[in-house]
């Protein structure tokens, strides 16, 4: 039984703010936490920062200093894309260890572009950590492996997009169609530009607490962590995960680091994959939605796209993924994204999510961050 | 293969051994570990696998087949310097013979062309000059009997 709860969460909406000054757009999240937690800063006792790709040094400590000197510590967190997941494991186990009741984490992302110098000096010359190429490369071996079509990935582009287009936190708020992913430039084969999730700006924070605290703090609704797991590769690494990996052994099955984070949450839950009634996964790319939902175990291993066609990923569906639009709607700011899930679950559990709640009730929500390099963290989210 | 104004030599240390004779194809090179025998492309210090620090170097041969493949459209952000105009460029995992498979340039561009299981072979290419003149040389992987 997990003590460790969600108070409170907030976001700044993703989407590109050329004007706007980057703290601004952390605070705000920020404060719509404390708010809906019903706290103040004074309450807070350690703070998680979460920044991957905007290079202002020092965020994680300067911009709290707009927000108050209360004397606490302060960590700035990076793990590529799965920030936000590995941010929370950190929550959890403070407050767990009892040194603290109340932890403010939040996440915030300034991006335009693609990562650079992602991989070794040698790799990046030669131009062999594009990013899009290593991602499109799993799409590529799904399709042989599996039988997925790009009209497939272009379903769960579509799928998105008819979420995306009823969240206000989302940079895309437009309906396509299977023909215009499919028309949209070729970036990485067999992915399309409507494939993939843009970089963009935003933050997300959320108040985690101690059971106790929520009490005292009367939490009307609090959302209790029931996992947290932070993964990166165990050797032989699953093959095609995007990395910078130089070679792999296939004569030893490697697991992807979401299946092993996943085995260990539903663990520490005492649940399994067929509890879950809502998530939020990593959508880099349409493709890796569908593989991800396979990683968590959620279906067996092949058969996403064929679900998809059947409507069950849809908000209306038997296990609705993505209510938020992902990434591929909200763009993806890699220090807040991870967060940015955490916030849309806790809305879909306390249902708050108005035109794209699911429609079922939520019990057990899930949350799957993948980053460059083998990382991953799953969260499992219980009312 | 280069011009003559100097010799050739490898982008990088412990990852191929050049040819030296039109009938030698080259290889690439690659670490063995000592203690649990797994093997590695590119010379290691330490084993991925038992952390272990004595290894040996190995030849990994010059032929493979696809594993898994896409085509970059757009260029990868620098430090590459991307040929102007831009020429989409291929990527993928090769496997060996034995079981390593590795991430590498491919000299196709054209999925149509690619299929996973197809017979691939390396190919080396001319990347640039490096101060004393030399062919600085990187090694790419292209289908099995083509040019």
């Amino acid at each position: 039984m997990s003590n460790v709860v969600i108070a409170g969460v907030g976001m700044h909406p993703f989407g590109r703010y050329p004007d706007k000054d980057p703290d601004d757009i952390a605070i705000e999240a920020i404060l719509k936490a404390l708010e809906d937690a019903n706290m103040t800063y004074s309450d807070i006792e350690f703070v998680l920062a979460g920044k991957v790709a905007f290079k202002k040094a020092g965020t994680g400590i300067d911009l709290m200093m707009k927000v108050g000197m209360t004397g606490v510590p302060i960590y700035q967190i990076n793990a590529m894309c799965a920030t936000g997941g590995a941010m929370l494991k950190l929550a959890r186990d403070a407050i767990n260890s009892g040194s603290c009741e109340v932890v403010l984490v939040y996440g915030f992302d300034k991006f335009k572009g693609m990562f650079d110098e992602l991989g070794d000096p040698w790799q990046n010359v030669l131009g062999m950590k594009a990013s899009p190429a290593a991602f499109a490369t799993v799409a590529q071996k799904y399709m042989n492996d599996y039988g997925a079509t790009e009209e497939d990935f272009a379903r769960v582009a579509v799928k998105a997009h008819k979420n995306g287009a009823n969240n206000p936190y989302a940079l895309f708020r437009n309906i396509i169609t299977i023909e215009d992913v499919l028309k949209s430039p070729m970036v990485a084969y067999p992915l399309h530009l409507f494939n993939f999730c843009t970089p963009d700006d935003g933050a997300a924070a959320a108040i985690v607490c101690s059971k106790k605290a929520a009490k005292k703090f009367n939490i009307r609704k609090p959302i209790t962590i029931a996992a947290t797991v932070m993964q990166t590769a165990q050797y032989p690494p699953s093959v095609v995960e995007p990395s910078n990996t130089y070679s792999v052994n296939l004569n030893k099955r490697g697991v992807s680091v979401t299946e092993l984070a996943a085995k260990k949450a539903y663990e520490m839950a005492g649940l399994g994959p067929q509890d879950i009634d809502v998530c939020e996964v990593q959508d880099t790319e349409s493709a890796h939605e569908l593989v991800h939902i396979e990683q968590l175990g959620l279906c067996k291993q092949g058969e996403a796209y064929k679900l998809l066609r059947e409507g069950v990923w849809d908000i209306t569906g038997r296990l609705p993924v993505n209510p938020s639009g992902g990434i591929q709607c909200k763009g993806e700011p890699p220090g807040a994204s991870g967060l940015g899930q955490v916030c849309e679950i806790v809305w879909q559990m306390r249902g708050q999510a108005g035109p794209r709640q699911i429609s079922r009730d939520p019990k057990v929500g899930l949350c799957q961050v993948f980053g460059w390099n083998h990382v991953a963290a799953v969260t499992i989210l219980k009312k | 293969m280069g011009n003559d104004s100097g010799k050739q030599v490898p982008f990088k240390e412990g990852m191929m051994r050049l040819p030296q004779s039109p009938a030698d194809k080259g290889d690439l090179l690659g670490s063995r570990c000592r203690r649990c025998g797994e093997k590695f492309f590119i010379k290691r210090e330490i084993c991925e696998s038992c952390q272990g620090r004595d290894l040996e170097e190995i030849t990994l041969g010059s032929r493979g087949k696809l594993y898994a493949f896409s085509v970059m459209y757009y260029p990868a952000p620098p430090p590459y310097k991307p040929p102007d105009p831009f020429v989409p460029y291929g990527l993928g995992w090769i496997e060996l013979p034995g079981g390593t498979v590795l991430y590498s340039l491919l000299t196709e561009n054209d999925p149509k062309k690619l299929k996973v299981g197809m017979e691939m072979e390396l190919a080396f290419e001319k990347f640039g000059q490096d101060k004393d003149g030399n062919d600085v040389m990187i090694c790419k992987f292209k289908p099995a009997g083509t040019n």
